[in-house]
Formats: C-alpha cells, sequence, structure tokens
C-alpha cells in the first residue's frame, strides 16, 4: 500500500556518517597578529583525512576573551579562525590563503585538549558595493560579483547581489580584481580592470555598472 | 485464489459452451482454469492472459476433447486460479449453451467466502410443467467433508429434511422433482434450504430446470443466508431499518419488442417470495415500471407470510388490476422487510403459456458505487439489453461505460437517475443507431462483443447502484440473464500524508485514500470520511477538525477519522458497507532546512594534497509548504551521511549547532576537500538529517559535491 510520507520520499544508502561516538573537548583562543584575543571571533575544525571531507555549519564564535570550546571526534584537524566583521577574511577561501595565519594542526584522542592558539593572519578590508544597471541606473538582483587574485587566476570568490543589487565581501589584504556578470548583461569590470587591494580592516564601497546586451 | 462454479447439466459436458474470466486490473492476470471432476479429480486447462476489462473465452467443449476426453458425458465444476492483489480483480463466469435450443445458463464464479462460519443455501423450486427436469446442484470448494442438511418445503411451508455429507471438492446433483415426490410433498413450487453448521462458505449451489421438449430453461437464483446477518452489514447505515432486495427486469405481460419474441406473445410475470424463517414475516412490494414512453413506481400488496412458506406473486394480475400499467414493458421489483437479510429470499420469472419464450431476474440487495459487468453480445441473433438503478433516497449520477477492442476502447454515457430510477441501455440500438456517447464517440457498426462497467459518480464512497443485464438469443427466443461483480475498497484506508507534517501554529490539510478491490486503483475517498468525526490522539499537540490538523505544541500524536465504505477485499459474495478508520501519526514541527540565499562561493583551501569547493548560504527553518518557521533561537544542528557511490572518496566529516534568527534562517557553509579534486569530474552525494529544538525534521536535503560545486536539494 502506497504512503506518503510528508510528500517526499529517501532513496540514498548511507555510506558513512560524521563523527559521531565520544567527543572530546578541544579548547583555546584566537588571537590576532599581535596576540591579543579576538572575541567574536569564529572558529572551526576541518577534519584532515585521507581521502578527503565534507562540513557544513561547523563555525563556533569565541566568547569575550577570545576563548572557544569545541567537541570533536577522534582523528586530525586543522582549526582555522576568521572575523570578517574586524576584517579577517574567510581563510576557507583558496583566495585567502596567507601564510602568516596560525591554523595549528591537532589530534584528538580520548584526552581533553586545552590551550590550543590560534592566531589570524593581516586584516584585509571589507568590500561593500551595488550592481546596477548602466542605463536605467536600477538595482540588479542577480547579479554574480568575482573577486580574483590576478596573479593566480584558481584563486577567486564568487560573491551574490542581495535583491537590491547589494553585495559585500571580506576581502584578503592583496590585490584583486573585480568583475560582475548577471543574466542579460554584459560582463562589467571595476573600473575596467584596475586592480583593488585592501588592508588594515579598511572598508570600501563601490558601484559596478553593467550594460545590457 | 480459487473461483469455482457447478456446471451440472444432463448434456454431456462437451456439448456444452464455456465461456469465463474477465480481468478489471491494471495489468495482464494470468488465469488457469481447471475442470474438477463430480469426484473432485482436477484437469488444468491451458492458461490464459487477459488484459484489464478484456474478455476472454475458453471453450470447455473443445479443451475436454483436447485435454481431458475421459470427461465426456461426465459433469462437475470449473475453477479459475490465479495470482492477483485483489480478488475481485477477475470476474468469472460460466455460460452453458445447449447448441441448437434455446436453453442456456449464466452462473458467475465466485471465491470461498470466509465472512461466517455457520449458515444455509436457499432457494425456490418451480415444476412450471409435467415435464421440465430440474437439477439441485451442490459444489464443495472445501478440504474437508462438508455436512449438511437440505429441508425441502412446499409452498404452506410443510417439510422433509435429509443429511448429505460432500466429500472434499466433489459436486452433487439432485433432481428436486424426484426429491419431492419421494418425501409426499406436492405443488408446483416451494422452497429448499441447505444448512451448513461449519463453513457455509465452502458450499457453492445451483438450481436449474429446463425442458427440451418445449425449449424452456430457467436459473433459479439461490442465496446464501447469515442466521447472524444484520440489516447494517448488508445495506449500510446503522439507522437504516428496512432491508430491501431488488430484481432489476422482470418482463412484464407486454414483452419489450427488443426481446425478440413472436408478435403477440404474451409472458405471465410471476415472483416466488419465500419466508426463510421460522417466524412469520411481513414483506411489502414495490413495481418501477417502463414502456417506450413511460416509467412510474407501483406499490404493490404487503404478503404476510407464514413460517418457511412460499408465495406466488402474480404479476400479471396485478397488471391487469391497473396496479401496474398494461403498457409497461419492464419492471424492477423490489422487496422489504424488517427482518435479517435474506429472511426473506425471492425468484422472479416471465415466462409465455408454453414457456417456450420467457427470462427471468435475478433478485439483490446489493447496492454499490462501482460493478464491474461481463460479456454483452451483439450480433444477428443477439442483443443485450443492460440496466442500472438508482436503490438510494438521493439522485446519483450514473456512469456506464461499455469496454471494447480487448477492453482497449470506450464508450461511456452518463444520467442522473432519481430514486428508483433506471438507466436502460440497449446496446444493440447504440450500435445499430450509431448513438454518440457523452464524448461524442460511436460504437463501431461490426462491433459484437464487450464487456460494461457501472459507476456511482455522486457516492463513490458507498454507492447505491443495482444492476442487471439479458442476453437475447432471437433464434430461440431465449433470454438469459448475467450478473455482474459488486467491487469495493479495501478495508484499509490510509491517511495520505503518513506521518503528516504540520507547524506549530499552522494547519496541514489531510487526505484518505482507498484501492479499488476490483480496478486496484488508489482514489481519495476522503468525502466519504465524516467530516465531525477527524480527531488526534493529543489535544495538546494537535488538533483535528474535518480533515484539517493544526498544530498546538511540538511533538507527535496521531490523527483519525471514520466513515463507511463498500468494502471489496474480503472473502464474501457481497460487498458489504462496513465502518473504516484510518489513521496515522502526526508530527508538530517544522518540516524541513532549505537555502533561501547564497552570499558567496569559491575554490576553497583545502589540507595538504586535496582541493575543493565551498559555498555560504543562508538556510531557512521551513513547513512542508515552504513558508517560513519563523521563529528566532531555534538551535539548529545537522548530520551528514555520505552517500556510495562515493567518487569524491570523502571519508570524514564535520557538522555542528547554531541558532535561528527571527525568520527562522541562519547562516551556513558548506564545503568539501577531496584528494582527487581538482581534476576529478565525479561527485559524491550525501544526505543532510535536520534536528531543530531537538526535533528531527522529516526532510533531509541531498547534498551533491562536486570538485567545482556544491548543490543542495538541487539548487
Amino acid at each position: 500500500m502506497p504512503k506518503r510520507i510528508g510528500g517526499f520520499a529517501f532513496a540514498l544508502a548511507v555510506l558513512a556518517s560524521g563523527h559521531a561516538g565520544a567527543q572530546t573537548a578541544v579548547s583555546g583562543t584566537v588571537v590576532d597578529p599581535r596576540g591579543s584575543p579576538v572575541p567574536g571571533a569564529f572558529v572551526e575544525a576541518l577534519p584532515i583525512t585521507k581521502g578527503g571531507f565534507a562540513a557544513s555549519l561547523s563555525w563556533k564564535k569565541t566568547d569575550d576573551h577570545g576563548k572557544f570550546s569545541l567537541s570533536l571526534g577522534e582523528g586530525r584537524y586543522e582549526i582555522r579562525a576568521k572575523d570578517e566583521s574586524e576584517g579577517y577574511p574567510d581563510p576557507n577561501a583558496l583566495l585567502s590563503v596567507n601564510a602568516d595565519a596560525l591554523f595549528p594542526e591537532i589530534s584528538v584522542s580520548d584526552r581533553e585538549l586545552r590551550g590550543i592558539k590560534v592566531r589570524l593572519g593581516p586584516k584585509g578590508g571589507t568590500l561593500d558595493g551595488d550592481v546596477r544597471d548602466k542605463t536605467t541606473e536600477k538595482p540588479i538582483s542577480k547579479a554574480k560579483i568575482t573577486i580574483r587574485d590576478p596573479r593566480n587566476p584558481q584563486a577567486f570568490v564568487e560573491v551574490f547581489a542581495d535583491k537590491d543589487g547589494r553585495f559585500q565581501f571580506t576581502v584578503p589584504p592583496k590585490a584583486v580584481v573585480v568583475s560582475v556578470t548577471a543574466p542579460g548583461y554584459e560582463t562589467g569590470y571595476f573600473e575596467n580592470g584596475r586592480e583593488l587591494d585592501l588592508s588594515g580592516g579598511e572598508r570600501r564601497t563601490i558601484t559596478l555598472e553593467v550594460e545590457p546586451r | 485464489m480459487n473461483y469455482s462454479r457447478p456446471t451440472g447439466r444432463r448434456k454431456p459436458v462437451g456439448a456444452l459452451k464455456c465461456k469465463c474470466a474477465i480481468t478489471f486490473a491494471h495489468g495482464d492476470l494470468t488465469v488457469t482454469p481447471f475442470l474438477r471432476a463430480a469426484d473432485g479429480t482436477e484437469f488444468p486447462l491451458p492458461p490464459v492472459t487477459i488484459a484489464p476489462n478484456e474478455i476472454r473465452a475458453v471453450d470447455v467443449s473443445e479443451a475436454i476433447t483436447k485435454s481431458a476426453p475421459q470427461l465426456k458425458g461426465l459433469y462437475g465444476s470449473v475453477v479459475f486460479r490465479y495470482n492477483s492483489e485483489g480478488m475481485r480483480n477477475l470476474y468469472a463466469a460460466v455460460m452453458v449453451y445447449d447448441q441448437g435450443h434455446p436453453i442456456a445458463f449464466h452462473m458467475d464464479a465466485f471465491a470461498q467466502a470466509t465472512d461466517y462460519d455457520a449458515g444455509s443455501r436457499e432457494g425456490t423450486w418451480w415444476l412450471p410443467n409435467a415435464t421440465a427436469k430440474d437439477y439441485l446442484v451442490l459444489t464443495s470448494k472445501s478440504q474437508q467433508p462438508l455436512r449438511t442438511t437440505l429441508r425441502l418445503f412446499d409452498a404452506a411451508g410443510k417439510s422433509s429434511a435429509q443429511q448429505i455429507v460432500l466429500q472434499p471438492k466433489t459436486t452433487l446433483r439432485n433432481s428436486v422433482r424426484t426429491l419431492i415426490q419421494r418425501a409426499g410433498l406436492t405443488g408446483a413450487y416451494g422452497g429448499f434450504k441447505i444448512d451448513v453448521q461449519s463453513k457455509v462458505g465452502s458450499l457453492d449451489t445451483a438450481y436449474l430446470l429446463f425442458d427440451e421438449i418445449v425449449g424452456f430453461s430457467a436459473l433459479m437464483k439461490t442465496f446464501d443466508r447469515n442466521p447472524e446477518g444484520k440489516i447494517e452489514q448488508r445495506l449500510g447505515f446503522p439507522e437504516m431499518k428496512t432491508w430491501t432486495t431488488r430484481a432489476p427486469m422482470l418482463a412484464l405481460t407486454n414483452p419489450d419488442p427488443s426481446l425478440g419474441f413472436p408478435a403477440g406473445a404474451t409472458l405471465q410475470p410471476e415472483v416466488f417470495v419465500r419466508n426463510a424463517t421460522a417466524a412469520p414475516v411481513a414483506v411489502a412490494l414495490r413495481f418501477n415500471w417502463r414502456s417506450d414512453t413511460k416509467n412510474g413506481s407501483s406499490i404493490g400488496p404487503t404478503l404476510q407470510l407464514a413460517p418457511y412458506e412460499t408465495r406466488l406473486v402474480d404479476v400479471a394480475a396485478l397488471q391487469r388490476s391497473g396496479t401496474i400499467p398494461d403498457q409497461a414493458n419492464w419492471a424492477s421489483v423490489e422487496l422489504s422487510s424488517s427482518g435479517r437479510p435474506n429472511d426473506i429470499m425471492a425468484t422472479a420469472a416471465s415466462y409465455d403459456r408454453t414457456l417456450r419464450y420467457g427470462t427471468q431476474t435475478p433478485f439483490n440487495d446489493q447496492l454499490t458505487f462501482h460493478w464491474e459487468g461481463g460479456e454483452w453480445r451483439v450480433d444477428a441473433t443477439h442483443n443485450s439489453i443492460i440496466t442500472a438503478g438508482n436503490g438510494g433516497s438521493a439522485a446519483a449520477k450514473t456512469l456506464f461505460t461499455i469496454y471494447y477492442d480487448s477492453g482497449k476502447k470506450r464508450y461511456d454515457l452518463e444520467q442522473v437517475l432519481k430514486p428508483h430510477e433506471q438507466m436502460w441501455v440497449d446496446v444493440g440500438k447504440l450500435i445499430h443507431d450509431q448513438a454518440p456517447d457523452k464524448n461524442g464517440l460511436l460504437l463501431p457498426p461490426d462491433l459484437t462483443m464487450g464487456s460494461y462497467e457501472l459507476q456511482d459518480l455522486t457516492d463513490r464512497g458507498v454507492g447505491n447502484l443495482f444492476e442487471g443485464k439479458v442476453i437475447v438469443d432471437k433464434t430461440y427466443g431465449h433470454v438469459a440473464y448475467g450478473c455482474a461483480t459488486c467491487c469495493g475498497w479495501n478495508a484499509s484506508p490510509w491517511m495520505y500524508y503518513d506521518p503528516i507534517g504540520v507547524g506549530l501554529g499552522a494547519t496541514s490539510t489531510q487526505g484518505v485514500w482507498d484501492r479499488d478491490n476490483c480496478t486496484s486503483q488508489d482514489t481519495s475517498v476522503l468525502e466519504y470520511i465524516l467530516d465531525s468525526s477527524w480527531n488526534t490522539g493529543n489535544h495538546a499537540i494537535a488538533t483535528a477538525s474535518d480533515a484539517v490538523i493544526t498544530g498546538v505544541a511540538v511533538g507527535s500524536t496521531t490523527n483519525s477519522a471514520t466513515g463507511t465504505l463498500t468494502i471489496g477485499n474480503i472473502n464474501a459474495l457481497r460487498c458489504p458497507q462496513a465502518p473504516v478508520t484510518p489513521s496515522g501519526p502526526v508530527n508538530v514541527a517544522p518540516y524541513q532546512v532549505e537555502p533561501i540565499a547564497t552570499a558567496s562561493q569559491f575554490p576553497a583551501a583545502c589540507p595538504s594534497g586535496q582541493a575543493g569547493w565551498n559555498r555560504n548560504v543562508t538556510n531557512q527553518v521551513q513547513y512542508v509548504d515552504g513558508t517560513a518557521y519563523a521563529y528566532s533561537g531555534l538551535t539548529v544542528s545537522d548530520v551528514l551521511s555520505v552517500s556510495t557511490p562515493n567518487t569524491l572518496g570523502i571519508s570524514g566529516t564535520q557538522t555542528g549547532t547554531t541558532t535561528t534568527t527571527g525568520d527562522g534562517s541562519f547562516s551556513d557553509n558548506y564545503s568539501v576537500c577531496s584528494s582527487v579534486c581538482p581534476s576529478s569530474t565525479g561527485q559524491t552525494d550525501a544526505l543532510q538529517n535536520w534536528t531543530v529544538a531537538a526535533y528531527p525534521l522529516p526532510h533531509a536535503n541531498v547534498i551533491v559535491y562536486k570538485c567545482g560545486s556544491i548543490t543542495i536539494d538541487g539548487n
């Protein structure tokens, strides 16, 4: 007898599940490049496995003293941190890789780990902007803004404008090129492809204009 | 599944034609017929595969010649075996013809009934002249000896009894004329009762009579009687106090020209009404008559029947007295009493004085929403008349469908029938006149056979239709009636959403579905569930009102409702009405988490030797309809389960928890790193199961990871 289960059916076979079972407490502090604790930063533990991993919903916020506490299953991890509101970019982006950051690799067993220190790399900047139709000046909601390292084209970030055509992203402290695409429009470039370099927590607001095809 | 039917003609079986089998199921059905000799020995015939609504005939005479010549000159029964989801996916009948004579019998096959154990088979015997021969045929479907008591009654109820033990699967035939003479009973008609103390559903009976000298034959229907039977089991609703049985096609004195009787032929319509009990019973008669131009309804006499009395009602006399108009050709006869079902039984027959021309119509108390009929024939020497009547108390929109071309084509007629009114279909006339159906389609002029179906479109839960069919043999002036099989629902309708998810403070509309036991089609039966019957197991969690479930507090409970449906998936000779109570779980909670926006995505910075992708989204907790579960501060957590094939070779997962904002949304990041990236074009799928406020959501997201993308539920 056929039955509806909430209107959907599940059909995928399960091979492996996440780190279930015993969890071990791992705690530490996030500091800035000068060694000061960073309250309100975000911390995550990336599994280091032979084949690879998948993750979601993995960021945890530091307390007022920059301290964090994670519960992790047995295995090896890299502890990463970010604080985009203060200009510290998302370390998960290839674009943001910075050798000055200290993201320690830890091995978790059944013993609690304390005193882990995570050091943020140098501050980048916050890029605010909006995308407009060059002819009508109206905002374009479905625009995709690409921020690319001109010296390493494989390192880029795609940011999506909201319904009002606005976007925001914390860029690393390096020169980047900003371009924009939108359905029905020609590809547009920030100042015809001129490099943009934000650092030290600088905030820059730009307008990207695109021409209809 | 065994269907069996006695074939008790005196003629050598090899001289008989046997036609059988029509299927209503969605798919083909393979049926293996077996000839069962009187001693129970079985002889298999080649299997027959039947398409939906197709009729396939098995010529028993030919089959005996080829496969079982030792059966020539003998008698027995026919068994139909098949594997099918529903017992009523197959309609089968034995059609016995005495080639070259106006003698024919149509006998429906029935499965072994198990709905009650002790009971009786009841009938009336009739010896219309001094030369008619008759057979009372008893067939056992049981694997064990069947102990019966045969009691014969004269018209006044005087009786004689004898014990008969039927050995397993055997067939026995007796001449009632002979038995009556031996018992010292007299008269031209009376009754019989075959009592069975255990497994009465294993007994099948037929009473047939014929006279080859005058060219007469009749099949007097026999009835099953459950001494504990209740009116509400047979006719539906507890408030019903009167049991009614109907004979749909009583040919009146002035025969319908479409019957093909010679000019001037005058019939003598008669109804034999029998009291099958040891107590006096009152019976009311009603005649719903029709002619070419008029129809109407006449109240007949009310009979006071003594215990076991059989009374002959002279309908011709009612016509002569003006109770029923003289010019009327047909009547459906309604017989009502306040006793148990089949305390009263009746048969009706109309023959001319010579018995050469005439027909019968069987009584039946079955009303249903769906009938599947057997074969109709129309050719130079045959015609078929089919009727559907409204036995209910309100108008019924009725759909009559003819199937032809091996069940592949259909022809539909629709008519609204008032209570007591009948739809009258002369199939030969439809073909001859090239009458369009409701869709403007015509039947092919050379069409000669097919099947039919009747549906009550007004009440498809219980239904109020009765039916009848006669096939006219114009060559011999013989008319044989045939029956359709009642269809019903499975006894366990189900909640459409099982479980049903409903948001806190929100509503979800539930449905109730069931399966037609003839067609195996699943259909909503919600409108036959009582609006006021909906309820939940815990009103603190959810409430129910007329199929609308409202979430009161996060948690789980049940939802249920009650209604009455005609039931078809039971081993019974009929489709009884019965209360049904569908139920299922209710979960009051959000249903799913879905992304409502993507903030950014990019190639990921992975551990050494790996590459991958990262996507940052805004997820939102939602109801089943996709609207926001707009509560802030809810704790949300997830678990990723990697599926096979795992082309990216992912061997670890990492997930966490967060809390919602006022619109039920939260930021989430999805990332993947793999040692086969960035060169691989393969993918690995994973299920993302969510828990919100400690409640696991019914819906899991399907995540597709590739080296250069991550999609969530296809987006």
